[in-house]
């Protein structure tokens, strides 16, 4: 057994790999996450994610490779032998038995003093706002509660990781928003590591200290989310992370940070993203980091190109254009509402970027 | 309103329905309290409670209800005990011989049981088993199997695999999550089983007759008494487990509802 904060990871996957009959859902995948995160695991349907949960909960055998909780090989070893617990997709809350009894089966599996049971019970489910609820049935209660339920029932047992499955996704846009939150209180205030499946990237970004975004089986790209959101690195991770407008274009002067578009046009980025030798890139920039201005009032921004609107849609914070140019296709460009200047469709206009906003992708 | 005029049908004819369904055991009912002269219960001749304050007037009947309840008793709780077993591997297993062992389960329930009592029959001679009571058991065990699992699938069917997976997280073992989530889950339909199994082999003279040897089954003495009448303390023992096998079912569905209500 090791201590929070000792260095060891709480999580270690070693070229862990998952076949399947007819399909391999993960490669050899590597990952070290560290004691007391919060880690998302980000991907699309049958990108892996999901089976590596379940390789590390016990309910998958890995075809390959190791999975080490605390330093402590744990590859094939039951669920029940390993100290990690699971909030399930479908909360799979034990209908015939009563809240109480659900957050208290784990403890009970594991011979704990009945008063100690109490007092425990009675407690994390004041931590989940539950208090009273304890003698309903599942069933009584509301897909929010369900699903706060199933995450007491898991903590309760002071698990080392705890592990999500899309606990989210069964639940309506605004309840959602509320839980994302209020997952982050308890994981601060518990301090347990969370690995946290998801296929939604903005609630990856609002949680997690660390994504891990799977593509086919392998991960991506991973960081804090600003820095994967920021250079994303991959046209995948690019567009899983939201919108980018993509632009081809030719190294000039990797120095300087010169690049060129197809008509010439140049494009200054940071020279420390221009890593390897290549010639030609692929560069992403993001639709809130565009500014849009019309041609008689220049932008003072390094890169320009000219444009006309083809679409203009107020949704209240913002607008969003899509703005069609000559040099990089159309471009989609997102404003805030601060007041200025709204353009309407066939206006012409500059759109233009800082050299700083730039991405390089591959 | 158009169907107005019709109203009376759909009662009349569920009324018709019923009737139908209980006359006959209402007569049975009815000429237990007859007092009857001579040997046939066939004829209304008077009440009386003397049947019911003497049941045991023919001491043949109590011989026969004995190995009738144990037989019906021990081929329902074996039969329900496997046939939950292989519900269970037959939902959530892919084996080699899962269909053929879906098409045998299927054929007791599809053999004509002149047919299946017959070739039992012929096969506990070939083996020189001598048949009697451990031969009606192994008959009503075969049958009863095949209504045990078809009654225990359906239950079985209609629940998430994920409830299991989340026994074992919460450190249930195998066994444990079996019997703390897994049964309590399925035991209505391991019940309903149970009470199925019970009534077919109670009830069963086809196959009995087959493989009884000299053991005498409550419908076998039925059967063998009518030809000399049939005394009226049948009536009786046949009220008695129509009245009984009804309050089961009733409290069991009483169980099952509220049940489902505590769940709703």
């Amino acid at each position: 057994m090791t201590s929070p904060g000792s260095g060891v990871p709480a999580v270690e996957l070693v070229s862990l790999t998952k076949e399947f009959a007819d399909f391999v859902a993960v490669k050899e995948l590597d990952l070290a996450i560290d004691d007391g995160h919060f880690f998302a695991l980000l991907g699309p349907s049958g990108c892996g994610k999901t089976t590596t949960l379940r390789m590390i909960g016990g309910f998958e055998e890995p075809s390959s490779g190791i999975v080490r909780l605390h330093g402590e090989d744990v590859t094939g070893l039951k669920p029940y032998r390993r100290p990690v617990n699971t909030v399930f997709q479908s909360y799979a809350l034990f209908p015939h038995l009563t809240i109480h009894e659900n957050v208290a089966f784990g403890l009970r599996r594991q011979k704990i003093d009945p008063g100690e049971v109490n007092r425990r019970v009675g407690e994390v489910l004041e931590l989940v706002q539950l208090t009273g609820r304890g003698r309903q049935r599942p069933r009584q209660l509301s897909g929010g509660q369900q699903q706060r339920v199933a995450l007491a029932r898991a903590l309760v047992n002071h698990p080392r990781v705890l592990l999500l499955d899309e606990p989210l996704g069964a639940l309506d846009l605004k309840l959602r928003k509320e839980m994302q939150i209020e997952l982050k209180r308890i994981q601060q205030e518990v301090g347990i590591t969370f690995i946290h499946v998801t296929h939604d990237q903005e609630e990856a970004m609002t949680m997690a200290d660390t994504i891990a975004v799977m593509h086919g089986g392998t991960i991506e790209r991973m960081g804090h989310p600003d820095e994967i959101y920021e250079d994303p690195r991959t046209t995948f991770v690019a567009g899983f992370l939201g919108a980018s407008n993509l632009m081809d274009a030719r190294v000039i002067s990797p120095e300087q940070g010169k690049l060129v578009l197809g008509d010439g046009t140049p494009v200054w980025i940071e020279p420390s993203r221009l890593m390897n030798g290549a010639t030609t890139v692929s560069v992403g920039v993001r639709p809130e980091k565009l500014h849009l201005s019309a041609p008689d009032s220049p932008l003072e921004t390094p890169n320009r190109v000219p444009g006309t609107v083809t679409d203009a849609s107020f949704t209240g914070a913002s607008t969003q254009y899509l703005v069609d140019t000559q040099q990089i296709g159309e471009v989609a460009v997102t404003i805030q509402n601060l007041g200025d200047r709204r353009f309407r469709a066939n206006d012409q206009v500059t759109v233009g970027w800082y050299p700083e906003h730039c991405f390089l992708v591959t | 309103m158009r169907g107005s005029r019709f109203r009376w049908l759909l009662p009349t004819y569920l009324g018709l329905g019923l009737a139908y369904l209980f006359m006959p055991v209402l007569l049975v009912i009815m000429f237990s309290f007859n007092d009857l002269r001579g040997r046939f219960n066939v004829r209304w001749q008077g009440f009386t409670f003397d049947h019911w304050l003497d049941p045991f007037r023919v001491p043949a009947i109590p011989r026969a209800l004995g190995p009738s309840l144990t037989i019906a008793f021990l081929s329902a709780l074996v039969s329900t005990v496997l046939g939950t077993l292989i519900a269970l591997a037959l939902v959530r297993y892919r084996f080699r011989g899962k269909a053929a062992t879906n098409v045998s389960l299927f054929m007791p329930m599809a053999t004509p049981e002149v047919v299946m009592g017959s070739s039992l029959l012929a096969l506990f001679v070939a083996v020189q088993a001598a048949t009697g009571f451990v031969t009606i058991l192994i008959a009503h065990i075969l049958f009863n199997i095949s209504y045990a699992v078809a009654t225990v699938r359906a239950r079985i069917a209609g629940y998430e695999r994920d409830l299991e997976e989340a026994a074992m997280d919460l450190y249930a073992d195998e066994w444990q999550t079996f019997r703390r989530v897994t049964l309590p889950m399925i035991m209505p339909g391991v019940f309903a089983a149970f009470l199925l199994g019970f009534a077919l082999s109670f009830d069963d003279f086809v196959i009995s007759n087959f493989t009884a040897g000299s053991v005498q089954t409550f419908p076998l003495y039925v059967w063998g008494a009518a030809r000399r009448g049939i005394p009226p303390q049948v009536n009786v023992w046949g009220t008695v487990v129509f009245l009984v096998t009804v309050t089961v079912m009733l409290l069991y569905l009483r169980w099952q509802r509220r049940s489902a209500l505590k769940r709703a």
